[in-house]
C-alpha cells in the first residue's frame, strides 16, 4: 500500500497541472495580502486626512471666532465677548486633541490611541441607562460597547497593534448583537472593518472570511480526482493498477490517503503564504491578540420562536490568538477530512471535477445557511464562528461548538469514505 | 493444473451477447492468437478474463487460482492499451512502481528495459513518446515479474516493421522459456509468424483452431492434359480444383510423391509445380464471410 500511496503521491507531483495550480494560487494569496496592506494604509492614511481635515475645521473656528470677538469688543459687549471666548477655548481644546491625535497616528502610538478609545467608553460602560453611541439614530448594543471596551484594554495590556479601522473615534469590534439598517449598516460595516497587516492578523483577519473552506475546496479540486479522472473513455489508469497484486481497500486506501494528504499539505501552504507575507512586511504580529468568544444568551422558556440576545446581560470572555489558532488549525484538519472525502465520493459518482466542485460548493453553501443543526456537517463550515461560538448564540444552540463538530464532521467523513469504498468496489469501476 | 481455464463464461452488454458460454482449457505453454474482426468483444474477452470486467456468469481460473482473486497477478500480466500509462510520468516510474508492487529489485527496471530496447528513453515522459514506444514500455511492463502467463491486448498496433520484428522475437523468446501467451491482434501475418493455435471469436463463441490441423497446403500444377489429371485425382481421393493455367490439389493425408507418382502413371506431363500454404488469413476469410 505504501508503494502505491507514494506512486500516487508522485503522479500529483510530477503533473504540469499541480505546479499550475499552486503556482495560481501562491500569486492569488500573495495578491491577497498585498491588496489587504495598500487597503490598509490607505485607510490608515484616509484617518490621518480625516484628524488634519478636523484640525482645519476647527483651526478655522476658532479663527472666526477670534475676529468676531475683535469686533464684538469694538462694541464693548463684556458678556458677548466672553461667552465666545469660551466658545474659542473649547475649540481650541478640540483643535489641541485632535492634534495630538494626529501626531499619534502619524508616529503610531497604538497605546495613546487606545487609551483615549478606552476613555470615551468607559462612560458609556459604566452609565448603559442614560448614554449611548449611535450612528443616525440606530444605537450600538451595550453587548459591542463592552466588548470593545475590554478588547481595548486586552490590546493595551498587551501592547498589540489593533487592527486598522475606518474610524478616528472608537474602533468597534462588531459583534452580533448589532442590527443596523440601512445606511447605518453600510456605515458600521465600513467602520468596524479590519484590516491587519502583521502575519498573524492577517491569518486571523482570513479565517473570518471563509479562507480555510475556500482553499480546501481548492485544494479538493487539485488532488481529489485521482480516481474519477482515471476511469474515463480516453484514460483508463486505474486499469492498471487493478491488473497487479493489489487488494481494492488497498488500493482505495492509498489513493485517497494520497489525495488527502496534498490537500492537507496545501491547505497548510495556503495558510502559511500570506502569514509569512505578513511576516516579512510588516512582522508576525502578537499570539496574545483577544478574541471575542460569546457565552451565548438564555433560551426562553416559552419557545425557541421567542428567543432574543440580551446586550445587557449577555456575557463574553477573550481567548487569546494563540489559543484561537490551535482550535482552528485543528478543527480545520478534521474539516478538510470531510469536505475532502464528500468530494471523494462526488468525484466517483460525476467524474467530471469542474462538475463536482460546483455541486459541492452548492451543497456546502446550501447546507450553511438552509439547515442549521448540530447534526448537519455544514454547520461547522464557518470555523471562526464555530471556534468564538457565534453560531451557537445566533442559534441559541449551545451544542454547535468544537468537539460536537468534530464527532459530526469525522461521522460524515467514514460515511462519505465508506460510500466512495462501496462505489469503487462494487460497481464497474474499470475504464 | 490448467493454465488457463474458462468454464461457460458468459457476458452481455445490453441485449448483446459478446461472450456466450465460452469454456476453454489451455494446458501446454506457448502462444495462443485471438482473433476476429473489430467490435467482436475480443478485448472485453480478455478484460473478463483478467476479471477488469465482471462476467455475467461462469468461471475463469488462471494458473489454478480463481481470477477473482488479486493474487494471481503475481504470476499473470496484462499488456492492456497504452490509456493506461500516465503521460507525466517516465517509462522508469511506471516500472519502478512495478518493481515495488511486485517487491522486486530495482535493478529489474534497466533489465527489462533493454530486453525491449527502450534504454534510450526510459527517462523521458511517457507523453512524448511515439506509439511504438509506448507499446515497448508495455510490453516492459508486462515482462517485469516475469509472469507465467500473459494476454497481450493488441501488441503489434502502430509498429514499424523493426519493432515488430523485436517483438515478435520476445514473444518466440518468452514461449521458449515456458510462458504461456494469449496474443489479441488483426494482423494475421505477424500470428502465423509467432503461433499455428488460433482461437477465433464469432458470434460470443470461441473457435479453437490448431493451424497445423487446418493449415492448407496447396499445389498449383501446369500438365499437359488438365482434364484428364481431374478425373484420374479425383478418383484417387484427392481434392482438386480447375485453374485457368492448371489445377489446384490440395494435400491432407496423401504426400507430395503420391501425387506425381499418380500424374506421371496416366503418362501426363507435369510442366510447372508450385507449393501454395494457405495461413490463419483464409481461414479468417472462410470463417469471416469476408
Amino acid at each position: 500500500m505504501m508503494a502505491t500511496l507514494l506512486f500516487e503521491c508522485k503522479k500529483y507531483m510530477k503533473k504540469r497541472t499541480t505546479w499550475a495550480a499552486l503556482f495560481l494560487s501562491l500569486i492569488a494569496s500573495i495578491a491577497l495580502y498585498y491588496f489587504n496592506v495598500s487597503v490598509a494604509e490607505d485607510i490608515h492614511r484616509g484617518n490621518i486626512t480625516k484628524v488634519e481635515n478636523n484640525i482645519a475645521d476647527f483651526a478655522g473656528y476658532v479663527s472666526e471666532l477670534e475676529v468676531e470677538i475683535e469686533k464684538t469688543e469694538g462694541g464693548k459687549n463684556s458678556e458677548k465677548v466672553e461667552e465666545i471666548a469660551a466658545e474659542v477655548d473649547y475649540f481650541k481644546e478640540r483643535l489641541n486633541n485632535y492634534e495630538v491625535l494626529k501626531n499619534l497616528y502619524v508616529n503610531e502610538s497604538w497605546n495613546a490611541i487606545l487609551q483615549k478609545e478606552i476613555d470615551s467608553l468607559t462612560y458609556l460602560v459604566e452609565n448603559p441607562d442614560i448614554s449611548s453611541y449611535s450612528i443616525e439614530e440606530q444605537a450600538i448594543s451595550h453587548f459591542t460597547i463592552r466588548a470593545s471596551f475590554e478588547e481595548k484594554q486586552l490590546l493595551m495590556e498587551n501592547e498589540i497593534v489593533p487592527f486598522i479601522q475606518n474610524d478616528i473615534h472608537v474602533g468597534f469590534l462588531p459583534t452580533v448583537y448589532d442590527n443596523f439598517t440601512g445606511n447605518s449598516l453600510e456605515q458600521w460595516e465600513s467602520m468596524t472593518r479590519r484590516y491587519g497587516t502583521t502575519g498573524l492578523s492577517f491569518l486571523y483577519q482570513l479565517i473570518q472570511i471563509l479562507y480555510i473552506p475556500i482553499v480546501v475546496l481548492n485544494g479538493c479540486f487539485i488532488f481529489g480526482n485521482n480516481i474519477s479522472t482515471e476511469t474515463t473513455n480516453k484514460k483508463k489508469g486505474i486499469n492498471f493498477y487493478l491488473t497487479l497484486p493489489n487488494q481494492k481497500w488497498k488500493l482505495f486506501t492509498a489513493k485517497y490517503f494520497s489525495g488527502l494528504l496534498l490537500t492537507l499539505g496545501y491547505s497548510v501552504f495556503m495558510l502559511l503564504i500570506p502569514f509569512l507575507c505578513g511576516v516579512i512586511t510588516k512582522g508576525m504580529g502578537s499570539l496574545k491578540y483577544p478574541v471575542l468568544v460569546y457565552e451565548g444568551s438564555e433560551p426562553n422558556p416559552y419557545g425557541s420562536e421567542y428567543n432574543e440576545l440580551n446586550p445587557m446581560e449577555d456575557l463574553f470572555h477573550f481567548i487569546e490568538l494563540q489559543d484561537y489558532l490551535v482550535k482552528v488549525l485543528l478543527f480545520s484538519v478534521v474539516f478538510v477530512i470531510f469536505l475532502y472525502s464528500f468530494y471523494y465520493f462526488l468525484s466517483l459518482l460525476i467524474k467530471n471535477p469542474g462538475v463536482s466542485l460546483f455541486l459541492l460548493g452548492a451543497i456546502t453553501y446550501a447546507g450553511m445557511n438552509f439547515l442549521q443543526s448540530p447534526y448537519n456537517p455544514f454547520a461547522y463550515v464557518d470555523i471562526h464562528k464555530v471556534v468564538t461560538r457565534e453560531t451557537a448564540t445566533l442559534l441559541f444552540n449551545p451544542s454547535i461548538q468544537l468537539q460536537t463538530g468534530m464527532v459530526v464532521l469525522l461521522a460524515a467523513s467514514g460515511l462519505m469514505v465508506s460510500l466512495s469504498f462501496l462505489k469503487f468496489r462494487f460497481s464497474n469501476i474499470s475504464g | 493444473m490448467s493454465i488457463l481455464s474458462i468454464s461457460n463464461l458468459s457476458k452481455s452488454y445490453k441485449k448483446q451477447k459478446v461472450l456466450n458460454r465460452i469454456s476453454l482449457t489451455i494446458d501446454t505453454p506457448g502462444i495462443w492468437a485471438l482473433v476476429g474482426p473489430n467490435g467482436v468483444g475480443k478485448t472485453t474477452f480478455l478484460n473478463v478474463l483478467t476479471n477488469l470486467i465482471p462476467a455475467d456468469s461462469g468461471d475463469v481460473e488462471l494458473l489454478g487460482n480463481s481470477n477473482k482473486s488479486f493474487q494471481v497477478f503475481k504470476e499473470i500480466a496484462y499488456l492492456q492499451d497504452n490509456t493506461i500509462l500516465f503521460d507525466y510520468l517516465t517509462g522508469y516510474d511506471h516500472l519502478k512502481y512495478l518493481c515495488d508492487i511486485h517487491k522486486l529489485s530495482k535493478k529489474r527496471v534497466p533489465e527489462v528495459a533493454g530486453y525491449v530496447g527502450m534504454e534510450n528513453y526510459l527517462k523521458k515522459t511517457v507523453g512524448s513518446y511515439s506509439l511504438g514506444m509506448k507499446q515497448h514500455l508495455l510490453l516492459a511492463m508486462a515482462m517485469v515479474n516475469k509472469p507465467k502467463l500473459i494476454f497481450l491486448d493488441e501488441p503489434l498496433n502502430g509498429l514499424d516493421p523493426t519493432s515488430a520484428i523485436l517483438i515478435r522475437k520476445i514473444l518466440l523468446e518468452l514461449a521458449e522459456q515456458g510462458t504461456t501467451i494469449i496474443l489479441s491482434s488483426h494482423n494475421l501475418a505477424e500470428i502465423d509468424r509467432v503461433t499455428k493455435r488460433i482461437l477465433f471469436l464469432k458470434n460470443g463463441k470461441l473457435i479453437e483452431v490448431d493451424m497445423n490441423d487446418h493449415e492448407l497446403v496447396n499445389y498449383h500444377l501446369v500438365l499437359s492434359e488438365p482434364s484428364k489429371a481431374i478425373t484420374i485425382l479425383n478418383e484417387k481421393g484427392f481434392q482438386v480444383e480447375e485453374l485457368d493455367n492448371g489445377i489446384k490439389v490440395r494435400l491432407q493425408n496423401q504426400s507430395l510423391n503420391n501425387l506425381i507418382d499418380s500424374i506421371k502413371e496416366h503418362a501426363i506431363e507435369i510442366v510447372d509445380i508450385q507449393k501454395v500454404i494457405s495461413g490463419s488469413e483464409k481461414l479468417y476469410e472462410s470463417l469471416y464471410e469476408v
